[in-house]
Formats: structure tokens, C-alpha cells, sequence
């Protein structure tokens, strides 16, 4: 009887032994997509995580800004110049005061070229010491006109202080064959005001508004 | 003695012939020639629909379709409700006031470069009143009473752009009144009664606070492809509007069978002689047809009304106000019919060839439209289409309908891109990639024979007006 016990124990055990690694697989394709973006359109927000230029090149054949990213880090980065390359075209940015969030607005240009079906990543970094943040990420249908907004949290803020915005756009099928015939790079400086307490003009505009007011009253 | 008695039962006898020949004689004649003063003068004696004054419900029917904000900056853009009290306060403003103002003065020459250029001014610190489509100034001198007297440059009003803070009297106002082609300056008194300059400048203000109003931005800002520089979307994803379905019916009062004919003609003939009128219930109990030598009325079941006056030639093309007040009173002699939605007029032009004026009426509810789908050709109609001169009403086409909230609402995104991820985009085969956007607008859409009337995106293009079921989402 004992030993008919011991052994329905020993298959459970294993049963469940069994149960746990399979999910343990599962867990890792889980991880492993969470860093694409899954809907079409939809812009992932990532953490700031600073993209190292130096990284050798990736391991996994499926498409990923990671990957990409880290496969084309001296095409993307040590590019001087904005490419000729026009897959968007007027591209505009506003300045959130309240927020100081930073919103880019784009128009498919009408002269692209890509094949049916195929759709554009557009990749937004900022300049961080040596190497290069991925603020957002997304991929576009090319049948839609107007490029979604592209929001970004810069994280400089102040006039000495200005954010070095680089936008990378690449046709997704072409990701494993990038050149500069095929990446559009576009650079902007964003300055975003520094909205907090500043001691010194607070010192200096202070009393001259009161003086202003005061003279406003006499000449009344 | 008996012989007198009879020939007197003889004279008492014509006598009542002859007052009975002169009383028909004036009902045919007050019914043939509407004008000519008599003793029996309108059939209004006898008529069971009671009938407003045409005086005290004209300014009803005109009003602006949008009243907008803008703080300035030439991004943002603030719409107001049409029914909140700040509209309310504003338009009351242009009937009592500033309409009179506008049509007893002649335009300010504009001395800045600014001045005479519409989409710099919308740019500025304003705010916007749009109607639908541009107004002859005949028709608001008509509604607001006051006839200008003097040869007018302005001919018709489109938009206008109120800016509180440019006098520095506090009792005027400037307006700068735009036809669709140029700008005309005006400055006007703000007078008893009117609201205080500086609520107009505190409204501009504080737009950036009033909750009930969502920002919206300027598109050409963001994208200056965008051909209209007006046009205004929001694009904030988690902008969004709780709309009800709407429940569509039939006036009870004229629901179509063989015991309500009656009731049919005392409504829809309303003003309409029907003396010499011969009513035809159809076989197939659809329609009925009411019809003479002159005029021919169709009812249809499922509330349509096709009026039609034989000799549209007929009369004179005349004043557009004189026709507009024929086409408005047809309208109301059916008007209590029509329940739960305002009826705004929509568009007035000439007929093509030149001899009537042709009137579109919408029925609007909560600022939105509500169009009808034609069975037919599937072509978005507007409520009532009124063609007419200045001696009477020729044509008319009207879907005569109840309206009430249907017992289902949802929330809809207003988010601008939220308009490509539609399900019935794919109807539209003409890429996206190429569509120019010249106007946006949220409208109900209910299919003539339907009891239900849904939120739409009407997306005008170069070619096309495109029509989106909105996707609710809580579906």
C-alpha cells in the first residue's frame, strides 16, 4: 500500500514538476515581445533606458527597436547631417506650457516610396551625455495623411540646457538592409522653458512690478 | 291671407339663397385670391391648428452653427455649446443689438493689414460665430426687424469675429463680419440689456478653465498641408462625448390609416385651400395623395411630405425675405408636429434656373444635425427643402418626424485619429494618403424609414462628403 502511495506521489511531483517548466517558457516569449509595440499606430512610451551606440549587433531575427536600434547605432547616431530621405515631411513641433511636454506633428510626404504594405517606424531619441535615449517608437500605415502625435517627455529643461531631439524614420520591411539611401534623420534643438521658482529674477522682477503698479495707481 | 303667407315663406327663402350664394361666393374667393380683403378672410376661422405669429418665432429658425473661442495663440480653440447660457447670452446680443448696429452703419475702413485678412484675425484673441452657410443680410434685416436704409456692401454674413478688448471704450464692441470673401470692421455699442464688454473679455480669459467646453486645435497648425485653416479637431486622445441614440417616429397625430384621414388634412394642408381637393388613399396603404388643379400633395407612411405647385413658373421670383417668410410660414402651420429638435435653417440659394429660391431647414438637437438617409439613392438629405418666391411656396420636401433620446447612449472618442481606425473606412476606396480634409462634424444620420437615429463623422473632402458610424466604446 505504501509503495502504491510513494508512487502516485513521485508521478504527481513530476506532473507538477513538468507544469512549471512549461510556463517558465512561456513567460520568456512574453518578455521578449513586451518591448515591440503590439498595436499598429499606438506609441510606446519607454522608460529611459540609455541606448548604449557601442552594443554589438543583435542576436534575434524578428523585428525589434532594440535590436534595430542596436544593429544601426552608428547609422542612427553618428550621422552629422539630416539624410536626403523624405518619408515625412512638415514637421512641427509644439511645447506644452503646463505640461512642458513636447508634441511632434508630421504629414506623410507624398513623394515616398515603399512597398505595398509596408508601413514606416519612426523612432524619437534625445541626446543624453555620450549616447542617445529612445523617448517613443511607433509604426505608422503610410494610407493615413497626418502622422499621429508624437508626445515626448524631454527631460532637459532651461536655456543652457537645450534637448538635442534626433527622429529616425525607415521603412519596416527594409530593417535588416538600412542605409542612408533609406533612413530619414531629422534634428531639432528643443529649449523648454524652466517653469520653476527662479530665485534670482523673482529678486530682480519683484520689486519692479510693484514699482509698476505703484506708478500705474499715481498716473490713474 | 294665406297667399301673403306663402309668398312671404317665398321671400324669406331666397333671401337665405341668396346670403348662403354670397358666403360661397366669398369662401371661394378669399381661397382663390389670398390677399383680397373680405368679409370671410382666411379659413383660419374654422381651422382646428392653432397658428403662432410668423413675428414671434422667425428668429427661431436662424442661429449660428458654432460659436468658438479662441485664447490667441492660433492653436487652441474652445467650442462652446449652441445651447449653454454663454451661447445664449451672445446671440441674444446679435438679435437685439448688434445685428440692428451692423445693418444702420456702413463698415470701418480696416487701416491694419490684419484687418481684411479672416484667418489672421481668427488667429487672434475672438470670439467666432460661423453659420452654416452664408446669410443674406436681407433675411437677418427681415428677422431682426430692421430694414437698413441705405445700399449695403455687406450682402451676406458668414462669419463673424467679435474682439472685446480691441476699443478702449468700454462700451463698444468691434466686430469684424466676414462674407466668405471679404472682411468688413464695425464697431458697435454695447448697449442696455447686452453683456458688458468685459464679460466678453473675461469669457476669452477663462476659456482655458470652463470644463464643459474640450480644446480643440487648429490642424493647419499641426499640419500645414491641411488645406482649410479653420478647421478645428481635438487631439487629445481621451477627448469624448457622451451622445444617445436617438428614437425617430412618425407624428402620431398623422400616422398614416383610412380613420386618421382627417386628421392628415387638417394637419398638412394646413394653410392649404382644400376646397376643390380630392384625397386618394393609395391601395397599398403607403401613401395618400391630395391633389387639384393647382397643387398636388403627397403623404407617404413613413412621415415624408412632397408638396408640389403644378406651375412652378408661377409668380414672381420677388425679395429672398419675402419668399423666406412663405417657406417659414409653411413650416409653421406643421410646426407642432415636430417634436424635441429645433429646426435651423441651413442653406438659401437660387434655383438653377433663376425663378425660385430654394431653402434648407435642418433639425438639430444638442448642436448636432440630424441628416436623413434616402431609401432610394442612399443620399444624406436635410430635413425639409423648401423651394418658393416671393408669392408662394412651389416645392416642397420634408421628413416629418418626432425626436426623443433613444434608450441607449455611449461614449464616443472625438480624437481626430480615432477617425481612421473606423470599421467603415474601408468603404471609402480612395486612400486616406490623398484625402483633403475641409471640414469635420459630429451629425446624426437616420435612414428614412428608420426608428433610430445615430452619431456619424461627416468628413467633407474635395470630392465627397464621407460618413462614419461613430464607434462607441463601451461597445
Amino acid at each position: 500500500m505504501l509503495k502504491k502511495i510513494m508512487f502516485i506521489l513521485l508521478v504527481s511531483s513530476l506532473m507538477i514538476l513538468g507544469s512549471l517548466v512549461c510556463m517558465a517558457y512561456g513567460d520568456d516569449d512574453i518578455n521578449e515581445g513586451s518591448y515591440m509595440a503590439t498595436r499598429l499606430n499606438d506609441f510606446v512610451d519607454f522608460a529611459p533606458s540609455a541606448v548604449n551606440v557601442e552594443n554589438d549587433a543583435p542576436q534575434e531575427e524578428e523585428y525589434s527597436d532594440e535590436a534595430v536600434i542596436e544593429q544601426y547605432s552608428s547609422l542612427f547616431f553618428e550621422t552629422e547631417d539630416e539624410t536626403e530621405v523624405e518619408f515625412i515631411t512638415d514637421i512641427q513641433d509644439c511645447v506644452d506650457k503646463e505640461s512642458q511636454k513636447c508634441t511632434f506633428y508630421a504629414t506623410i510626404s507624398e513623394n515616398i516610396q515603399i512597398d505595398e504594405g509596408d508601413n514606416i517606424v519612426v523612432m524619437a531619441f534625445v541626446q543624453k551625455d555620450d549616447s542617445y535615449e529612445l523617448l517613443a517608437s511607433g509604426e505608422f500605415e503610410i494610407t493615413i495623411k497626418y502622422l499621429r502625435p508624437i508626445e515626448l517627455n524631454l527631460p532637459n529643461t532651461g536655456k543652457d540646457n537645450p534637448n538635442y531631439v534626433r527622429i529616425i524614420v525607415f521603412p519596416k520591411n527594409s530593417y535588416d538592409n538600412l542605409s542612408l539611401d533609406n533612413v530619414q534623420i531629422y534634428c531639432k534643438t528643443k529649449v523648454i522653458d524652466n517653469k520653476k521658482f527662479d530665485f534670482e529674477s523673482t529678486l530682480f522682477n519683484g520689486p519692479m512690478d510693484i514699482i509698476k503698479h505703484v506708478n500705474g495707481k499715481i498716473s490713474d | 291671407m294665406r297667399i301673403f303667407s306663402l309668398e312671404r315663406r317665398k321671400t324669406i327663402f331666397i333671401i337665405i339663397l341668396v346670403l348662403l350664394s354670397i358666403l360661397q361666393m366669398g369662401i371661394l374667393w378669399t381661397g382663390k385670391n389670398p390677399g383680397v380683403p373680405f368679409l370671410f378672410p382666411t379659413q383660419k376661422l374654422w381651422s382646428s391648428v392653432d397658428l403662432p405669429d410668423i413675428n414671434d418665432v422667425k428668429g427661431e429658425y436662424l442661429k449660428p452653427k458654432k460659436i468658438t473661442v479662441s485664447d490667441g495663440s492660433g492653436i487652441l480653440y474652445w467650442s462652446l455649446n449652441t445651447s449653454d447660457n454663454l451661447s445664449r447670452a451672445i446671440w441674444s446680443d446679435f438679435n437685439k443689438s448688434y445685428f440692428r448696429q451692423i445693418l444702420e452703419q456702413k463698415p470701418i475702413e480696416g487701416a491694419k493689414s490684419y484687418e481684411q485678412d479672416w484667418h489672421t484675425l481668427i488667429k487672434m484673441k475672438s470670439i467666432i460665430l460661423e453659420f452654416e452657410n452664408p446669410v443674406s443680410t436681407e433675411i437677418i434685416s427681415w428677422t431682426t426687424d430692421y430694414k437698413s436704409l441705405f445700399t449695403m456692401p455687406l450682402k451676406q454674413i458668414y462669419k463673424i469675429a467679435i474682439f472685446p478688448a480691441e476699443s478702449i471704450n468700454n462700451n463698444e464692441n468691434t466686430l469684424y463680419v466676414y462674407d466668405g470673401e471679404t472682411v468688413y470692421k464695425y464697431v458697435v455699442k454695447t448697449e442696455q440689456g447686452n453683456m458688458k464688454k468685459d464679460d466678453y473679455i473675461s469669457m476669452i480669459n477663462g476659456i482655458h478653465k470652463n470644463e464643459a467646453s474640450i480644446p480643440l486645435n487648429r490642424l493647419a497648425y499641426s499640419y500645414p498641408s491641411v488645406k482649410n485653416h479653420e478647421l478645428i479637431v481635438s487631439l487629445d486622445v481621451k477627448s469624448e462625448r457622451k451622445i444617445w441614440d436617438l428614437l425617430v417616429k412618425t407624428p402620431d397625430e398623422i400616422i398614416l390609416n383610412r380613420d386618421n384621414l382627417d386628421n392628415i388634412e387638417t394637419y398638412l394642408l394646413g394653410d392649404i385651400y382644400r376646397g376643390s381637393m380630392v384625397t386618394t388613399f393609395k391601395d397599398d396603404s403607403t401613401s395618400i395623395i391630395c391633389s387639384d388643379t393647382e397643387q398636388v400633395l403627397r403623404y407617404y407612411k413613413n412621415g415624408f411630405l412632397d408638396y408640389q405647385y403644378r406651375n412652378r413658373t408661377l409668380g414672381e421670383k420677388g425679395r429672398i425675405s419675402d419668399a423666406f417668410e412663405k417657406a417659414l410660414a409653411f413650416i409653421e402651420h406643421r410646426r407642432s408636429l415636430v417634436e424635441g429638435v429645433e429646426i435651423i435653417l441651413n442653406s438659401m440659394v437660387l434655383e438653377d434656373k433663376d425663378e425660385n429660391y430654394v431653402f434648407t431647414f435642418d433639425y438639430v438637437i444638442d448642436g448636432m444635425e440630424v441628416k436623413i438617409i434616402s431609401q432610394q439613392d442612399e443620399a444624406v438629405r436635410p430635413a425639409i427643402t423648401i423651394v418658393a418666391n416671393s408669392d408662394r411656396v412651389v416645392d416642397v420636401k420634408w421628413y416629418i418626424k418626432t425626436f426623443s433620446n433613444n434608450d441607449y447612449y455611449n461614449y464616443y472618442s472625438l480624437y481626430f485619429f480615432d477617425i481612421f481606425d473606423n470599421k467603415m473606412i474601408k468603404d471609402y476606396p480612395e486612400p486616406l494618403h490623398n484625402l483633403n480634409i475641409y471640414d469635420i462634424s459630429i451629425d446624426y444620420i437616420c435612414p428614412e424609414n428608420s426608428m433610430r437615429a445615430e452619431p456619424y463623422w461627416f468628413i467633407d473632402t474635395e470630392s465627397q462628403i464621407i460618413h462614419l458610424r461613430m464607434q462607441g466604446k463601451e461597445s
